[in-house]
């Protein structure tokens, strides 16, 4: 017992603290440098501790850039590729869950393969496409072509959870008087909650997080989200690092506040996926 | 009230054969069972009666009309499942109730026909509980409650005792049994329990391979078993079979076997089909006797009869079985507890011969009209 106790201490020593150090250290360093003036930031030796803390960089990223609208774009994408995984990676799920008929199996292979392409393999074609159509600098693109390689992994994230809810459900719902479908909607989807709320929030934080294909798709202020935005502050001869830690920062709380609500969910959806 | 009829009914998944061509016809307030052993197909007969499964081909009817193509909420069937299938996101009230929601009847008729069936079933105390909070006996008398809540014309109810302790399915087969002859609704009851088929079933259709072995009453299949699958399938403890050959013709028959020779009485070779004797010569066939038909006596008081060596002896208190060694032949049989013998014991065999049961050695036909 003596040794189990040395052995966990140790581990907690030797491994779990330098482990979350390494983990911490980058946000630490994005909360102290949003305190700092550009000159302390280019300081060396760096400062951890700001030496003159100031809240100013708060007042000036909202005025350098069109923060509001970046908040409101990244709020759509992510609403946008929830909406989008629900209304058409649910039932898909459910049909690969529930149902037995031809292609099936391939198809389900097909998803994880399509996991195996980054996007930017595609760029380029689907740019041209996008510019053909008159349709560059607009969100409901950006979130469609986000959600196509979200789409995927969701499907097969959620046809491990209807699996597991056990079809004499649904079919005694039929019995009862359900159609499938007011089946579905009513006994399997509210047992599939937590799952789907895990797959909502993987959703919106895939729409929140979307770089990629709003750097190339989108190039007016008014249609940019946050990522696109802040990487403004990166130009060619300088780095506004204070303006880009506070945006980044106020960014990330906005997230970490909305995880904090669901996080209950969140936990049970993606434990009982894995047990699933 | 009801009649189901199942014409020519085949159900394939893929390449696989699951019913095969099946046909029966369920009277008006009738119990009927399907039993058979796992794979059989009785599930999936029963789910095609309901319509949770599509025909491959033949009809399905019901009063009448053809439901192939209807969907299982316009049939006015309640199910029962193995599983209970309660819904775990609703309370005990409102997974009896649901149905009757779904029908938008009025609140209040609502409360009282949930109430009454819970009374009925003695579960009224339980209606503002979770089923996660039920045992598995009260899971099941929920089950039975939401089927019975709206007054279908008829139930299905696919192994609900499966999942029960050996006592408790005792309990609840014989609430199920007061419940049908109550309401007298027509219920087609799935089992791979012959006890349950013997002891609830009007008539019991016996299935093997998607096939109809043969349907009757409890007593039929008992006591004339159509093939040799029906004979050790009903009854318990099975039926003991040994190979044998009919020898003679016309009305002297000797049954010589491993055994022993055994000259039939006239009585039973009545029974006995034209064909099973003839001048080819002597027949092979298979031989059934039940465990309750076979007496054992002492060797110092019987010394005609076949001898046999026990092997071991169960008791079940008011009887014994005892198991038989009798040349390379094994036996079971039944004896009062009081006259059992005791193991390694040499004792007499006396076979019941009016209540001997002979099959075809290739088809496994009986042999007896």
């Amino acid at each position: 017992m003596k040794r189990l106790n040395l052995l966990k201490w140790l581990s907690i020593i030797f491994f779990a603290v330098p482990m979350l150090f390494i983990l911490v250290f980058p946000f630490m360093v994005m909360v102290s440098t949003s305190f700092k003036t550009l000159q302390e930031v280019s300081q060396i030796p760096p400062t951890f501790i700001p030496r003159q803390p100031t809240l100013e960089n708060y007042r000036e990223v909202w005025e350098i850039i069109p923060l509001a609208t970046h908040f409101r774009n990244s709020f759509l994408l992510g609403l946008g590729e929830v909406f989008l995984i629900m209304v058409l990676g649910v039932p898909a799920a459910y049909s690969l869950a529930r149902f037995r008929y031809a292609g099936r199996q391939p198809y389900m292979l097909f998803l994880l393969v399509t996991q195996m392409f980054p996007a930017v393999v595609v760029i380029l074609g689907l740019f041209r496409l996008v510019a053909a159509y008159g349709l560059v600098n607009n969100l409901a693109v950006v979130a469609v072509a986000a959600a196509s390689f979200t789409m995927a992994f969701c499907i097969w994230l959620l046809t491990g959870y209807f699996s597991a809810i056990p079809p004499e459900i649904e079919e005694a719902a039929m019995m009862d008087g359900n159609s499938r479908l007011g089946a579905m909607i009513r006994m399997t989807l509210p047992l599939a909650r937590p799952g789907l709320i895990a797959v909502a929030i993987f959703a919106f934080m895939d729409g929140w997080n979307e770089f990629l294909f709003s750097l190339t798709f989108i190039s007016n202020d008014q249609f940019m989200p946050l990522t696109v935005g802040l990487f403004r502050f990166i130009s060619r001869f300088q780095i506004q690092w204070h303006h880009l830690m506070t945006g980044s920062l106020l960014a990330t709380v906005v997230v970490v506040a909305l995880f904090m609500m669901v996080q209950s969910n969140l936990t049970r959806g993606m434990v009982a996926i894995s047990e699933k | 009230m009801s009649v189901v009829v199942c014409k020519d009914l085949v159900k394939r998944f893929g390449s696989a054969l699951a019913v095969d061509h099946v046909n029966v016809e369920i009277q008006d307030g009738e119990f009927m069972v399907f039993v058979g052993p796992s794979g059989c197909g009785k599930t999936t007969t029963l789910r095609m009666i309901g319509g949770l499964e599509t025909v491959s081909s033949g009809e399905v009817y019901i009063d009448g009309e053809l439901v192939n193509d209807v969907a299982p909420r316009h049939r006015d069937i309640a199910m029962v499942f193995q599983n209970y299938a309660l819904y775990p996101h609703y309370k005990v009230f409102d997974n009896i109730g649901y149905t009757l929601k779904l029908r938008k009847r009025p609140k209040h008729e609502i409360k009282q026909r949930v109430t009454d069936v819970a009374t009925m079933l003695g579960i009224e105390n339980l209606l503002d509980r979770w089923p996660r909070q039920l045992s598995g006996g009260e899971r099941q008398r929920v089950a039975l409650g939401r089927a019975i809540v709206r007054n279908p014309r008829l139930y299905l109810m696919d192994e609900p005792l499966s999942n029960l302790d050996a006592k408790l399915r005792v309990q609840m087969r014989r609430e199920i049994i007061r419940l049908q002859r109550q309401l007298g609704t027509t219920t087609i009851y799935v089992t791979h329990d012959q006890v349950e088929a013997m002891t609830m079933g009007d008539r019991i259709m016996v299935l093997r391979f998607g096939q109809i072995q043969q349907i009757g009453q409890p007593e039929t299949l008992y006591n004339q078993p159509a093939n040799m699958f029906v004979a050790q399938f009903i009854g318990s403890p099975a039926m003991n079979v040994f190979p044998g050959r009919l020898e003679g013709t016309g009305q002297e028959l000797t049954l010589v076997a491993d055994i022993g020779h055994f000259l039939l009485p006239p009585e039973f070779v009545a029974r006995i089909g034209r064909d099973s004797v003839g001048p080819q010569g002597p027949r092979e066939v298979m031989c059934g006797i039940r465990p309750e038909d076979i007496r054992l006596g002492s060797v110092e008081s019987d010394s005609g009869r076949p001898r046999a060596l026990v092997d071991l002896v169960e008791g079940l208190g008011s009887d014994a079985y005892v198991s038989l060694s009798v040349g390379d032949t094994m036996l079971l049989a039944r004896t009062p507890a009081d006259a059992r013998p005791t193991e390694n014991e040499n004792v007499t065999v006396d076979l019941n011969l009016n209540k001997l049961h002979l099959f075809d050695f290739e088809s496994e036909l009986s042999l007896l009209n």
